[in-house]
């Protein structure tokens, strides 16, 4: 059985501004496996990035716990010890900003090398970091002395992810890797993750808007809105079935080139904004978009409840379409099983 | 690390002894392949003004005559106690013994007012150095410990010397103390270096949410390092650029100073000094105290052009495909 | 009445660096008709930016166009005097830009913005009443709260929203010609469909024609007629959208759609080959050659001429 590589419960991150509290994070709770590759879904607002950020020391969390291997890592990155920040990475979205540009494509792999005392010398970093640099299909003698300026996008972000695994670390965060990348390096890019993240034995946080990506490389994927998961399920399973109107709403929405995907797709398109993070809606976070909203919607929050095997939803019609039946509070245990009706919200759908 | 990862045990030593043969190679190449395209374009870009060309010029000109000016000068001697009656007051452009005149001592303008250019390109040198090392780390933490104590502490610090005028400063210094070119540069670099303090900060203040420093951060690297080794070099522009035109200022406060007589003492040929000895010769005797003004001139247009041709030249630039 | 609106001819344009003259377009050739929408896909640095500023004589100035044609209603553009580019400005064609941020005054309101937009460009600029006006637009965009928007600054507004307001300035009196480069890619996936089916709409109502630029291939599949496909700085392939999707030819094209991850699965491709031609010294002949998986010696002698593979379809291949 895989071990719990990451811990999160309850975990809030509130950000204090002039106009008002922006409620990046409000209150969400998973595990990252050992050697899995976790996606994190969501438009802009969702708080996904931000989620990242916490995890890797960043920004300190308001409230809630994160634990790496049973390690509390509910801290600022500099409070963190030397061990754990050897054993965690990041890579960032923008290519460019995450190179210093006045080094050499050598100081930037070697750092964390040198920084956990891993090379002696710069000889010796140099050889270590020609093997990263030839992991990531970088010809190491072209690139090794050549500054981020002179590199296209795609070979700005394979740089970023070698000082990422420089120092074979179990756990890699990636915000949007490959949206600032054109669709063919990005496809190259992937498959150098993919390839890394098998042979390493990795587990990746794998942050992106980008549904398409999500389905060919996450093994769970958590949809995120507003700072609350909406559904979390397998990648299968959430692709194929998935069962809060948002997932539907986004997959919906999705840019399809083929005739398969577009009879996967469901047929529902949202409607309106995404409102402020500041001003939050009551009750439902989608509420002002649902095609399906009801009163309840409005006034209660619906909790992430386990309704199949693995399968959480955060959503009332799908907890219970008879709540004459059942007392709204016992429908938010968590450890209870709910039958739900799927043929009741395609009809109400129509 | 990456050798674990090898799963060929036996092919793995010959990859090994590869590996080290290319890096050998690498390292002999590298002296070259990235500063000569980095040259390259800051020098195309500082180019494209041909004042820049001009400034550089002038530059190169005026730090020659500084360190050399005493092998190459007519009359070496003239800088210092010479009197020469008989030939004082000789105008310019007549006697190619004297192309520039004599002064009221019969010394020869040409060779003071070269000889003059050591003492004001020292006084650069000399407050710069001072100057921009102290500044620029002044100014390097508290950017870096932006809206902490640290940052309060250190700015509002530098704040309460720039908040007095450089001149008033430099002369109450030199009026209490001895009027000494010393005690002149000590002024001078008192006030002076909370500019670069101020650069740096502003530098480092807005680089410090940058992705890059943030990936150093969550690394593990330490906060020395990250403020000496990744943020300090992306601040060399905007410094070397004020560097520049500040060795200009420098020089012509240096020059007031000396004007008001608390720098440089006569007989010393510096320049400020000079103008201040011809003054009472303008009226008809107007090139004892003109050509070393002119010579201040000259210098701080050289190094004022020089600035703006470095400050084209670390320009990030625009234009695409 | 000339038939096609645009009708771009053999056209050559580099920029100036300090390596040199770069040659970034190269004999390329692009029509667009009345009331139709293309599409031009193509990766970074292929030349689309480049040409959609040629057709508005916006290019920088270390820009050379070394020759060719950029004929607009019959007129070439390249050698129109600076009255008649105003007037094309401001009634014929209307470009939504890739950054909204670089494109709208930071020191204005956006109501002030609009009003010059709309007293400009529209027939009865004078008279309008330039809220109301603007209040329309900025609904039909899907702007949640038009009023604050109307009167709050560039930087007070969201990524996505200041992208609206482009958009908004470039439907405020829609032109004969829309040129959108890359108009919603900062905009969420929910969002994005909305304003593409809007200006879809007003296309359609007006009658107008509209160069799509993109490289969500799934986006402009969806409102796009006729596709060209860019590389290196010209046209390697075009063709009605349905037959560039179900048979695409050259190997550039398949590249580009293989690689598009699918939301039914199957991993990613291996994507294609190599890197972006330095237009210094650009590849001889057709300039994929060194990417492409069917090169073979002619391929590096002369640039493939386009040939027709089926009816409205062109392909510029010598492996065809």
């Amino acid at each position: 059985m895989a071990e719990n590589l990451i811990e999160v419960k309850n975990l809030k991150k509130y950000f204090e501004m002039e106009a008002g509290t922006v409620k990046a994070i409000d209150d969400i709770t998973f595990t990252i496996k050992e050697n899995e590759v976790f996606g994190l879904v969501g438009e802009s607002g969702s708080g996904k990035s931000t989620t990242g950020k916490v995890l890797m020391g960043i920004h300190p969390p308001t409230e809630g716990e994160i634990s790496f291997r049973e390690h509390d890592i509910s801290t600022p990155s500099a409070k963190r010890s030397k061990a754990i920040k050897r054993d965690m990475n990041m890579v960032f979205q923008d290519p460019g900003g995450s190179l210093n540009p006045t080094k050499t494509v050598l100081d930037i792999v070697g750092l964390p090398l040198r920084i956990h005392d891993m090379v002696d010398g710069k000889k010796e970093m140099a050889k270590e970091v020609y093997q990263l640099l030839e992991t990531v299909d970088l010809d190491p003698e072209r690139f090794m002395y050549r500054r981020p300026n002179d590199l296209g996008q795609g070979e700005k972000q394979a740089v970023a992810i070698a000082r990422a695994i420089a120092t074979d670390p179990s756990f890699v965060v990636l915000d949007e890797p490959t949206s600032a990348l054109d669709v063919s390096i990005q496809a190259k890019i992937m498959n150098i993750l993919i390839d890394l993240q098998d042979e390493y034995n990795m587990s990746y946080l794998f942050i992106t808007h980008d549904l398409g990506l999500m389905r060919n490389i996450a093994d769970r994927v958590a949809i995120m809105y507003l700072g609350r998961f909406f559904e979390v399920a397998d990648s299968q399973v959430f692709f194929e079935t998935p069962l809060h109107p948002y997932t539907k709403v986004l997959l919906g929405s999705f840019p399809t080139t083929t005739e398969e995907e577009e009879k996967l797709k469901p047929d529902l398109k949202a409607r309106g904004e995404i409102p402020s993070a500041m001003d939050l809606p009551s009750g439902c976070k989608f509420h002002t978009r649902c095609p399906f909203k009801e009163e309840r919607c409005i006034e209660k929050e619906p909790k992430l409840v386990e309704v199949q095997d693995d399968h959480f939803v955060a959503c009332h019609l799908v907890h219970g379409v008879d709540d004459v039946e059942y007392d709204v509070e016992e429908v938010e245990q968590e450890e209870r099983e709910f039958e739900y009706d799927v043929k009741g919200i395609e009809m109400r759908s129509g | 690390m990456a050798e674990e990862h090898n799963e060929d045990k036996e092919g793995f030593e010959e990859d090994e002894e590869k590996v080290e043969e290319k890096v050998e190679e690498i390292f002999e190449e590298r002296e070259e392949s990235p500063w000569k395209d980095a040259l390259k374009r800051r020098w195309y870009r500082f180019s494209r003004n041909p004042l820049s060309l001009v400034g550089l010029a002038i530059t190169i000109i005026s730090i020659f005559l500084a360190v050399f000016g005493e092998y190459i000068v007519p009359y070496p001697e003239h800088g210092g106690h010479f009197r020469n009656y008989p030939d004082r007051f000789i105008e310019p452009f007549t006697n190619w013994s004297y192309p520039l005149g004599t002064d009221n001592y019969g010394r020869d303008v040409l060779t003071r007012t070269i000889l003059g250019f050591r003492y004001s390109i020292r006084m650069a040198f000399v407050v710069l150095s001072l100057v921009v090392p102290s500044g620029v780390v002044v100014g390097l933490v508290a950017g870096y410990h932006k809206d902490t104590w640290v940052d309060t502490l250190l700015m509002r610090i530098s704040d309460i010397f720039i908040a007095v005028p450089p001149l008033v400063l430099a002369l109450s210094i030199t009026a209490m103390l001895e009027p000494e070119p010393f005690y002149a540069m000590m002024a001078i670099s008192l006030m002076w270096w909370p500019w670069y303090a101020r650069i740096a900060y502003n530098n480092v203040s807005s680089l410090v949410n940058e992705e890059f420093v943030k990936s150093a951060e969550i690394m593990g690297d330490s906060k020395l390092h990250i403020m000496f080794s990744e943020l300090l070099p992306n601040c060399t522009g905007p410094i070397l650029t004020k560097m520049t035109l500040d060795a200009g200022w420098v020089i012509i406060i240096g020059a007031s100073l000396s004007f008001v007589g608390l720098g440089a003492q006569p007989p010393t040929p510096d320049l400020g000094t000079m103008v201040a000895g011809g003054s009472d010769y303008l009226a008809h005797q107007w090139w004892v105290s003109i050509f070393p003004a002119m010579a201040i001139s000259f210098i701080i247009l050289g190094f004022n052009l020089l600035g703006d041709g470095i400050q084209d030249a670390f320009e990030e630039s625009g234009g695409g495909s | 009445m000339p038939e096609k609106l645009l009708d771009i001819k053999d056209l050559n344009v580099g920029y100036k660096t300090y390596r040199g003259v770069t040659s970034v377009l190269y004999d390329l050739n692009l029509e667009v008709n009345r009331n139709e929408t293309v599409g031009v896909i193509g990766e970074s640095g292929c030349g689309k930016t480049t040409t959609m500023k040629t057709i508005n004589q916006i290019l920088a100035d270390n820009a050379v166009i070394k020759s060719g044609e950029v004929n607009f209603r019959g007129n070439d553009v390249l050698k129109m005097n600076k009255k008649d580019l105003v007037k094309l400005r401001r009634r014929y064609v209307s470009m939504i830009p890739q950054d909204p941020t670089a494109s709208l005054n930071p020191l204005f309101k956006v109501k002030t913005q609009m009003k010059d937009i709309l007293k400009y460009s529209r027939e009865d600029g004078e008279d309008l009443d330039f809220k109301e006006e603007t209040i329309k637009l900025f609904n039909s965009v899907a702007l949640a709260d038009p009023e604050r928007v109307y009167d709050s600054y560039p930087f007070q507004l969201s990524g996505g929203m200041r992208q609206r307001v482009c958009i908004a300035m470039s439907l405020a009196a829609p032109k004969a010609l829309l040129i959108a480069d890359e108009p919603t890619t900062n905009l969420d996936v929910t969002i994005q469909n909305q304003v593409l089916r809007l200006i879809g709409r007003i296309l359609d109502e007006m009658n107008f024609s509209a160069i799509l630029v993109s490289q969500a291939l799934g986006l402009v599949k969806k409102f796009v007629d006729r596709i060209y496909v860019f590389y290196g700085g010209t046209v390697v392939e075009t063709a009605i959208t349905e037959k560039i999707f179900n048979n695409p030819i050259h190997p550039y094209t398949r590249g580009l759609i293989e690689s598009t991850p699918k939301l039914t699965g199957g991993g990613f491709s291996e994507g294609i080959a190599g890197q972006t031609p330095d237009y210094i010294e650009p590849p001889s002949g057709c300039r994929f050659h060194p990417r492409c998986p069917n090169q073979s010696e002619e391929c590096k002698t002369a640039k493939p001429e386009m040939v027709e593979i089926e009816k409205d379809h062109y392909v510029a291949c010598w492996r065809q």
